[in-house]
């Protein structure tokens, strides 16, 4: 029963990525709305940016989940086999926190992908550096 | 003597209310004197032997407060604030921290005998009350007082005098020599009370005895999920416990014409560790801000020499809190996380979801009141690697028992977490003015009451029924 809630546990991230990206990809976010919505300053730009940038997330999130949950399956068995009883607690805690910063990981890579495909005028880019200061 | 106490809420209080508004509002110094002498007896209910300290720290932060004007010399001036500065701390280091400091050196090598003082109730706070007068006046930016009841009454007035807030001298000088009290200001003021005293009976206590039953346990034994729920069950505690004591003493202080400045923002709503500290004991963290920080340079100074203002800041915050290392340990904590907000992913942190922000700030705050909640440091640690995962399995049954059998007092604490209330009040408010709605108009006037009136019903059977459970803060 312990395993058990252990392997939720290490699953949970990963199966919240894919059912977040599946959910993007059925209902396409109206235009800066949207609870779920992949919702950056850049995404807001036009309704152009926001789909694709809403795409792109979904589609990232998901592959990301299914990638995160295999190797969470391998990685959960492994230390069971490998480390003994005594270490699946702290290992699964330990990859549940891994997994939720992937995720975090990927939000920034999908804005940093939109920043290159719909590179920023230079003027936009001074605008951006001063509000980030 | 506490606010949530039987003695206090039908004998002390009546007895005070009834001396006090007996005396017409012209006899101003009068109404002051029955307050002057009913904040000493309730002083004194808490340690008569200590009355005379408050009494010292009184007349030292009076006596410098005159030398300490503009009609003396620099040197006098400084001399003053000076002194006051000096005996306060020192009277304050040797009641709090003689003890902390006597093992320090014992434990490298030498025989120091330690002594054993009784903490004085509220030492901490009314200390850095009578500091922020001296210092005030010293910097020309509050007047000096010349009679000594004033000084007595604003350093000793009883709503505030134990756990806080620290009030300024400047916040309160004007309404000790003339304040008005309406009807309507003591309503406002019994309402808060009654909603101070629920918060602390109904959610604090239950908390309470969640986290006790966590932190008593041994860390080694605890499953991921008990330690969370006993960490969560002191971040609500701790909240619920000393916004209550801030609302009892706003809500008191109303009712007798004083105003004084909120303590809490709903802090377990911010974004960052920075804003958190915005929202938290605010009265606190504006005093170090005034008498330490700035003084020291402030912002307005070089990237290191701010990092070592900071430094200096969160280490006096956490020694304030109690002499142990834990104390010290949980203001470094945060010493870190503004140092690291400020420089490194502050600007990474605002660019994230505001749900990670909330959780990143949250999370923060947890981990930090396992610091203080422990019992010393090697505590502290091995309950957060139980909490994550190097104690006894994920999930028991005792975690699944609390969260069971405490169910509404969570659902409870999570909606008196965030700002309903104030939402609650907007919406009213605008369907009053903009729809003309009457029924949005009599809600906005009575519900605060009958709400009152319910808490209190709730809030005195807990009274009757419930064990003594002080204040959190009443140990600083």
């Amino acid at each position: 029963m312990t395993t058990i809630t252990g392997l939720l546990l290490t699953l949970a991230v990963p199966l919240a990525g894919v059912i977040w990206g599946r959910y993007l990809r059925v209902n396409p976010p109206a235009f800066r709305s949207g609870r779920f919505s992949f919702c950056t300053k850049r995404a807001k730009k036009d309704e152009e940016v926001w789909a694709f940038s809403n795409h792109l997330f979904s589609h990232m999130i998901m592959i990301s989940g299914v990638n995160m949950g295999v190797a969470a399956v391998i990685f959960y068995f492994g230390t069971l086999f490998i480390a003994g009883d005594d270490k699946w607690a702290a290992a699964s805690v330990a990859l549940f926190i891994v997994q939720a910063l992937c995720i975090l990981i990927v939000y920034r890579i999908t804005d940093f992908m939109v920043k290159k495909i719909y590179r920023p005028s230079e003027t936009e880019e001074k605008e951006e550096k001063k509000t980030a200061g | 003597m506490v606010f949530s106490s039987i003695s206090f809420l039908t004998f002390f209080l009546p007895c005070l209310l009834a001396c006090y508004f007996l005396i017409p509002s012209r006899f101003r110094s009068a109404r002051n004197g029955v307050l002057l002498i009913f904040s000493l007896i309730f002083y004194a209910c808490g340690g008569p032997k200590f009355l005379l300290l408050m009494l010292l720290s009184i007349a030292v932060n009076y006596v410098c407060g005159l030398f300490a004007s503009s009609s003396y010399g620099r040197n006098v001036r400084r001399t003053a604030m000076w002194a006051s500065v000096v005996i306060g701390i020192g009277l304050l280091g040797y009641f709090k921290y003689a003890g902390f400091f006597a093992e320090i050196v014992n434990s490298l090598g030498m025989a120091v005998p330690v002594p054993e003082i009784a903490l004085p109730v509220g030492i901490s706070f009314y200390t850095f009350q009578g500091l922020s007068y001296v210092i005030d006046v010293y910097r020309n930016d509050a007047d000096v007082q010349k009679n000594p009841f004033k000084i007595a009454l604003y350093i000793s007035l009883f709503p505030q005098l134990v756990a806080g807030p620290i009030v300024r001298y400047t916040t309160v000088a004007e309404e000790i020599s003339s304040r008005r009290e309406s009807l309507s200001e003591i309503s406002d003021g019994i309402v808060r009370f009654i909603f101070g005293l629920a918060k602390k009976m109904i959610l604090a206590n239950s908390m309470g005895e969640v986290a006790d039953a966590a932190f008593s346990q041994n860390a080694d034994e605890m499953s991921v999920a008990f330690a969370w729920v006993g960490a969560l069950a002191y971040t609500a505690q701790i909240y619920f416990d000393f916004s209550a004591y801030s609302d009892m003493a706003i809500g008191l202080g109303k009712i007798f014409g004083f105003h004084f400045l909120e303590n809490f923002d709903y802090p377990y709503i911010s974004k960052s560790v920075t804003e958190f500290w915005r929202r938290w004991h605010i009265s606190l963290s504006t005093w170090f801000r005034d008498y330490i920080y700035i003084p020291l340079g402030g912002s307005y100074c070089s990237g290191k020499r701010q990092i070592f203002n900071m430094f200096v800041v969160w280490a006096c915050t956490g020694m304030w809190h109690g002499a142990a290392w834990n104390f010290i340990f949980w203001g470094l904590w945060f010493f870190v996380l503004l140092v690291g907000e400020k420089y490194l992913w502050g600007n990474g942190l605002s660019r994230t979801p505001a749900p990670v922000q909330h959780i990143y700030a949250l999370l923060a705050a947890v981990i930090s009141w396992v610091f203080f909640r422990a019992s010393d440091l090697p505590h502290a640690f091995s309950y957060l690697a139980a909490m994550f995962g190097f104690g006894d399995g994920l999930w028991d049954g005792q975690a699944v028992y609390y969260l069971l059998e405490y169910a509404p007092e969570w659902i409870l604490c999570i909606a008196a977490s965030m700002p309903l209330k104030v939402l609650l009040q907007k919406k009213l408010e605008n369907a009053r003015d903009k729809k003309g709605s009457g029924t949005a108009a009599a809600l906005l006037i009575w519900w605060p009451k009958l709400a009152a009136l319910f808490l209190l019903i709730i809030s005195y059977t807990e009274l009757v029924t419930g064990s003594f459970n002080p204040f959190i803060y009443f140990r600083f």
